[in-house]
């Protein structure tokens, strides 16, 4: 299958996920998802985030139906609730291999090759990267120096904004001025 | 269009989207390090005042739609690589901001409502980026979440709707102070 189809089934059927009710029908779309970007890339199913990051929706998931009107403990535990949990934290693996299959399936040079005018901003904006965050760091040293304090610095925030966008529109006035001073044509 | 005004228009978009990008990684970091409440608002309005900022240089329709087309692209190549949340947010921020500079025009007005509207997306950004990653199951989970923490603690049964009205009320005042902070780096940008 192409990538392009791939992506496009899976956001299929990830979009029905979605719109279905909790349940048997909404279960087997997250797992058609899971089955198309495991036939192009098997290697986007590996859990993005770690053991941190899904251990709390886990120990959510897994402690919630010990709390019920009825009353709190093992004894009162919902297996009807564990199972809606268990559904939600089934979408959201679902997702985060969607957005894994994306981030892997894309590379810099795929996405300046869509068109010239892209190519030529990412290129742009590679060069301009490491100008602004130069400028930026000195700027917001400076702006931190003369102002110590959390309070102080949060107060005069438009001192720093205003100070970051004009030297940035500083930069992109010489940057404009040698593409044109380069006749480099658009 | 000049050739020499499409190169500055060219050059303009890519060095303030990846401006953006970057006050995202610098100030966003450091707010989030300071736990600073409302840090996706906050940073949503700063996002407002760099477009209404840019378009100010370059008032050109669809200028806006390229800046935030180079942030997110920024945002995707950068250190942290993608993540959904804040490419969501930057993609409808975007979109607002250049319907009302492409409505309103280049003026205070436009640069007080942009950053408005910007910041506030941050209030359904948090339901839909939830609906999105857990399925509409998980509001019903929430809501029994916060039912049942209420009467464990003995808490009063509308409390939920206290919060949810000091969140809201915090990231109105925050769309507020953005929308004046624009205007306010609009007439100084004017000065220079």
């Amino acid at each position: 299958m192409k990538k392009g189809t791939c992506i496009k089934l899976a956001l299929l059927f990830f979009v029905a996920s979605l719109l279905l009710p909790q349940g048997g029908w909404q279960l087997g779309a997250d797992l058609c998802v899971v089955l198309i970007l495991a036939s192009r890339d098997w290697r986007a199913l590996v859990p993005a985030g770690g053991w941190r990051f899904w251990a709390f929706p886990l120990a959510f998931v897994a402690l919630m139906p010990c709390f019920n009107p009825a009353g709190v403990g093992l004894a009162h535990y919902d297996i009807g609730e564990l199972r809606g949990g268990l559904f939600i934290l089934g979408h959201a693996y679902v997702f985060a291999s969607l957005a894994a299959f994306g981030t892997r399936s894309f590379s810099i040079r795929e996405i300046a090759a869509a068109s010239p005018a892209v190519g030529l901003r990412v290129a742009l904006a590679l060069c301009a990267a490491r100008l602004l965050r130069r400028m930026i760091d000195d700027t917001w040293l400076h702006y931190r120096l003369t102002r110590p304090g959390f309070f102080a610095a949060a107060r005069e925030m438009d001192i720093f904004i205003g100070a970051a966008i004009r030297n940035a529109a500083a930069t992109a006035e010489n940057m404009a001025a040698l593409l044109h001073l380069r006749s480099v044509e658009i | 269009m000049q050739p020499a005004d499409k190169k500055r228009l060219l050059v303009y978009t890519t060095v303030f989207g990846v401006l953006w990008g970057i006050l995202e990684m610098v100030l966003g970091s450091w707010l989030h390090l300071m736990h600073f409440p409302f840090t996706g608002g906050l940073m949503a309005g700063i996002g407002g005042i760099v477009l209404c900022s840019e378009r100010g240089f370059t008032p050109v329709r669809g200028a806006t739609l390229w800046t935030g087309f180079v942030a997110v692209l920024f945002k995707c190549i950068s250190a942290g690589g993608f993540s959904f949340g804040p490419v969501i947010a930057i993609a409808i921020e975007t979109v607002v901001v250049e319907a009302v500079l492409s409505l309103m025009g280049v003026n205070a007005v436009s640069f007080f409502v942009g950053p408005l509207l910007s910041s506030l997306e941050a209030v359904p950004h948090v339901f839909v980026s939830n609906w999105l990653m857990f399925g509409v199951g998980i509001f019903k989970t929430y809501g029994k979440a916060v039912h049942q923490i209420q009467a464990f603690f003995g808490l009063s049964q509308d409390l939920w709707k206290v919060v949810a009205g000091v969140w809201l009320g915090g990231h109105l005042l925050l769309a507020v102070l953005s929308g004046a902070l624009s205007v306010k780096v609009g007439r100084y940008l004017r000065k220079i």
